[in-house]
């Protein structure tokens, strides 16, 4: 009788060996794959059937906000992305300080990730209001000074967006850069203090090539999820002034629901294909790669 | 008789009850009001109109934004319901559904009573169905509202100000509440947050749209002429709406609108106005005195409902009004129920209730309701100036009831983002029509 | 370049400080990095709490104060949090029975993720199913999709399949984001665990299904719990798959009714906050109870080289 990996006998049905553990593999991946070909396979294939008229990209491409939200989420992304891994690559070296009040400061500093996005933005939105907001009064109560519109001028506007979403987002991305400084043997550092390194060399010949892979993988990670972010931008501009703080996530939704037009919003979410597919191979060939055995 | 030929005929009795039940059942989506009186009344209503036809009414509220939604998802999906009512669905969408062939022709429900409705009523529900090139009614005129002006007549007093100062032509008026209005109430109130205009310059919000329309109606501009052809290439229409952007900028940028005036929502106007950040607010239907009602001092005395102004050159403006619709599908289950229920529903013993409930943020349509002493003898003065607006005014309705094209127009707001391209980039007017112009003929041209 | 490397001695060797610094000067340095410590620390402490801040002020504040914009309100109340607790405006008639809502459809993608990726993971990653890999691989690349782009389709697949305003739709949607990342997680934490156990019960006589039950699920109990809170976490905090979902407002959960709030007349925002904290609550709560599960459940993998 043949013996599988387990060790288990294993018998023929139909022709081929089914092994216990075929079968019960089998039964046990069925729900994941239903779940795979209705809720993922369909949905996508048929955003792809929708977004295939080449009438909806000639709607879109002639829409004056377009390119300005290409811009915007070229902005959002590449400010947004490398100022919020850097800034997680330094608060990581700050948490990783073995004072008790920095575990504290620690715990609260994960509150903005924690708590839910409407009320923290929609918070935010209102501080920044132009006549009653909390920060332009205290500006003026304070220094006398009359605060900028912070959500009237665009660039302002774009700059709050990318603002807050550093705000909601850092704490997840320090706190996944800080595990893989915790996961630096600390016989590395050893060594380095014993050939009189300072702080700055210990870290470009520590820290950094060891955290190098998952600061790239969180780079790319990162960009992909953030081309998704809906919320940051509508919860706090709306997309707005004038339709001036689009990104690609929230024009779509915008053709698709405010203006009922389906084909031209997943038009518009294929036209940030260019980018996402290769981000979305590097990624699953970076990550991929370890899943194997 | 034996068990089994029982149990079959059981069984085809259930089924004949149930589908006979289930055909009966009137699948209505209904837009949820802002109060909670008139969302009741309606309740009343439906269970009226259960009694007295014994058809059963399956009916649920919607918010705004939600009922054209679901309706377009049904509509996707092949299985729209029998009866729909938004408040949107006259700006954005019947005329178009019209012109699509979704609508049931309603002629039969409204023939009857067309006599008793205002003539724009029959305007705007008299709609060109692109199918049979055809125009018929496809919709049910329910309720209407144009552009009413509030002010806090406590502040200007406060200021040692009259109303009675204002003056009566447009540009002359506009300023008055910029130049001379503001800097007195500024300094009466000692708050700096306190500003003359509160026009809504956003392309979120309808609100935008409203305003802009009345300013070029007073400038003489028309949009389309009366069987819907554009008129944007004409240089008459093209200076009358410069005119119109260029007045209707002016106040911003001379620093008499809340700055945050870009970003509003419709509903923000209203908001400002209520906290006395902006004392002077244009804003469709009597919603903003309507949510004071319960506030007595503020309702009667401290606030006041105006008159728009006249035209720069002293002649009367005339009112653009929206005309809210309700609509029965072509492809739905139910139609001849849906037909019975709003002759119901427009009976002025069920309506008249409604609309008052409303607390009279909408105005009938059908000259029965307005004949009645509710707003014929009242001593409410926001309602009496309403009332004036109505019967006594010139009205128009929206270019985009005769042109269905105007409406994606509407959609994407392309007059707030003209309103945009001046307060927030500069550029001059001349410019920022020329570029709107180009996009009205762009999305509706052909 | 290696540590171990002589190269990397070398460098280091050459390039250190040469001078030799008095004691003063180490301690002023001292001093002068602690205070640069704390200074950064409250920084962060700032930034961190101000929005919260202003939150919790807003909730605070009288109804009709609420468009001062002080730093805190003159006259502090708790009148909002009683209007939102006895159900006593217009716009949140329906509270209990949306937060009843939002914790049926967060427990039941909790379970569902649960139940469907450590299957599925088992089945890959103990059992080495054939084809295994090309499902973790295809798994993966759900992962990668922005939900906000196959919103679109995905709400008209919801409609062709008659569950739109249904719970269930948000439910669905809110797990088939989070398995794939659930799925991973999971092998990627299996990994560490010895596959020796698996088959120490397999002596003992065990079918694989025992051996999920009795081996796989205790070990992998804190990847279980870091999962579970995320997914939790996830399908609680959702607004725009919720708001495009669900409709009435008998089916709204809390985000949703929260959006509502911004487009009416009223604004009565002070409301918005105090529904907000409550809302929050229970997150934050959840997540400081786990805390240590989520750090070494979702970052195992992610930090293996």
């Amino acid at each position: 009788m043949a013996v599988t990996a387990l060790g288990l006998p294993s018998e023929r049905v139909g022709g081929r060996r089914w092994s216990p553990e075929m079968v019960w593999g089998t039964i046990f991946v069925i729900p994941y794959v239903v779940v795979f070909l209705t809720l993922v396979i369909w949905p996508v294939a048929y955003g792809v059937w929708l977004g295939s008229g080449l009438a909806s990209y000639r709607t879109l491409f002639s829409d004056p906000i377009y390119l300005k939200t290409v811009l915007n989420t070229a902005i959002f992304l590449g400010v947004g992305i490398n100022l919020k891994l850097f800034l997680a690559l330094l608060l990581s070296g700050y948490f990783a300080s073995v004072r008790p009040w920095v575990r504290w400061l620690s715990v609260i500093f994960i509150l903005p990730w924690a708590v839910p996005s409407i009320p923290t933005i929609f918070s935010f939105r209102w501080m920044l209001n132009s006549e009653w907001g909390m920060l332009n009064n205290l500006l003026w109560t304070l220094f006398g000074i009359e605060g900028p519109w912070w959500l009237v001028k665009p660039d302002y506007a774009l700059g709050s967006v990318v603002f807050i979403h550093i705000w909601k987002y850092l704490p997840f991305w320090t706190l996944i850069l800080l595990a893989g400084r915790m996961a630096i043997p600390t016989d590395l550092y050893e060594a380095a203090r014993i050939d009189g390194a300072s702080p700055l060399q210990q870290f470009w010949y520590v820290t950094w090539p060891q955290l190098k892979n998952l600061y790239i993988t969180s780079l790319l990670l990162s960009t992909i999820w953030s081309l998704g972010d809906f919320n940051s931008v509508y919860l706090l501009t709306g997309g707005g002034p004038a339709d001036k703080t689009h990104v690609l996530a929230t024009l779509g939704i915008r053709y698709a629901f405010n203006l009922q037009q389906l084909g031209t919003g997943v038009a518009t979410v294929m036209t940030a294909l260019p980018i996402l597919v290769p981000l979305v191979i590097l990624l699953v060939r970076r990550l991929g790669g370890r899943v194997e055995r | 008789m034996p068990r089994l030929a029982r149990t079959a005929l059981a069984a085809t009795f259930l089924t004949a009850v149930s589908t006979q039940a289930f055909a009966q059942d009137l699948v209505v989506w209904w837009n949820k009001s802002y109060y909670p009186e008139e969302d009741q009344q309606f309740d009343k209503t439906v269970a009226a109109f259960e009694k007295e036809s014994g058809i059963n009414v399956e009916y649920v509220y919607y918010t705004n934004e939600d009922v054209p939604r679901k309706v377009l998802a049904a509509l996707t999906a092949g299985d729209p319901p029998d009866l729909a009512y938004g408040f949107l669905f006259d700006l954005n969408h019947t005329s178009r559904w019209a012109y699509d062939g979704v609508l049931e022709d309603v002629s039969d429900v409204v023939e009857p009573i067309k006599e008793h409705l205002l003539p724009t009523a029959i305007q705007a529900v008299t709609l060109l169905n692109g199918q049979t090139n055809e125009r018929s009614i496809y919709a049910i005129p329910v309720a209407q509202q144009v552009e009413h002006i509030h002010a806090w007549k406590s502040l200007v007093e406060q200021a040692g100000l009259s109303l009675d100062e204002v003056p009566g032509t447009w540009n002359e008026w506009w300023d008055w509440w910029c130049e001379t209005a503001q800097p007195a109430v500024r300094e009466a109130t000692g708050d700096r947050q306190k500003y003359g205009v509160g026009q809504p310059m956003s392309s979120a919000a309808s609100d935008t749209i409203f305003a802009y329309m009345m300013f070029l109606n007073a400038f003489d501009t028309k949009l389309v002429d009366e069987e819907g052809n554009l008129l944007v290439d004409q240089p008459e229409t093209r200076e009358g709406m410069i005119a119109a952007l260029e007045s209707y900028t002016k106040p911003y940028l001379d620093g008499c609108v809340p700055p945050g005036a870009v970003n509003w929502q419709d509903g923000d106007n209203n908001v400002n106005f209520k906290n006395q950040i902006s004392f002077m607010v244009p804003n469709p239907s009597l919603s903003i005195p309507a949510s004071e009602y319960a506030e007595k001092d503020r309702y009667l005395k401290q606030m006041v409902t105006l008159e728009w102004p006249d035209k720069p050159d002293g002649r009367p403006i005339e009112y653009i009004t929206s005309i809210k619709t309700a609509v029965i599908f072509k492809d739905a289950q139910n139609k001849e129920a849906a037909k019975e229920f709003m002759r119901f529903f427009l009976q002025p013993e069920n309506l008249g209730p409604q609309l008052e409930g409303a607390l009279a943020r909408w105005f009938p349509v059908d000259k029965r309701l307005i004949d009645t002493p509710y707003w014929q003898e009242t001593d409410d003065p926001h309602r009496i100036v309403e009332v004036q607006q109505y019967t006594q005014r010139p009205q128009t309705v929206w270019p985009h009831y005769l042109n269905y094209k105007l409406i994606d127009v509407n959609a994407e707001n392309a007059y707030g983002k003209a309103v945009g391209r001046v307060v927030l980039e500069d550029w001059s007017a001349e410019d920022a029509v020329d570029e709107l112009i180009e996009r009205i003929k762009q999305v509706a041209g052909s | 370049m290696s540590l171990g490397s002589p190269a990397i001695h070398d460098t280091i060797a050459r390039t250190r400080p040469s001078t030799v610094r008095s004691g003063t000067f180490y301690a002023v340095r001292r001093v002068l990095s602690e205070g640069a410590f704390l200074l950064v620390g409250a920084a962060i402490l700032i930034w961190t709490l101000l929005p919260i801040y202003h939150m919790v002020m807003l909730s605070l504040t009288p109804l009709s104060d609420s468009f001062a914009g002080r730093f805190w309100p003159e006259n502090p109340t708790l009148e909002n949090f009683r209007i939102v607790f006895a159900e006593d405006h217009f716009f949140l008639q329906d509270f209990w029975r949306q937060l009843g809502n939002s914790i049926f459809v967060a427990l039941a993608t909790m379970v569902m993720v649960l139940v469907v990726a450590s299957l599925a993971s088992f089945a890959i990653g103990r059992l080495k199913l054939r084809y295994g890999h090309v499902i973790s691989n295809t798994a993966l690349l759900t992962y990668l999709i922005p939900a906000a782009f196959v919103a679109i389709p995905f709400y008209v697949v919801m409609s062709d399949y008659g569950l739109l305003n249904s719970l269930w739709a948000l439910i669905f949607a809110m797990s088939t984001f989070a398995i794939p990342y659930a799925i991973w997680v999971l092998r990627q934490y299996g990994d560490s665990v010895p596959f020796e156990l698996d088959e120490a019960a397999k002596v003992d006589g065990a079918t694989p299904l025992q051996i999920f039950y009795l081996v796989y699920l205790p070990l992998l109990r804190p990847a279980l719990i870091a999962i579970g809170t995320y997914a939790l976490l996830l399908a609680w905090n959702e607004y725009l798959y919720a708001f495009l979902l669900l409709s009435t407002e008998k089916q709204h959960t809390i985000p949703v009714a929260m959006g509502y709030f911004l487009v009416t007349d009223d604004a009565p925002w002070t409301l918005l906050m105090a529904t907000a904290i409550i809302y929050s609550l229970p997150p934050a709560a959840l997540y400081y109870a786990v805390r240590k599960y989520m750090v070494s459940g979702l970052t195992a993998g992610a930090t293996k080289t």
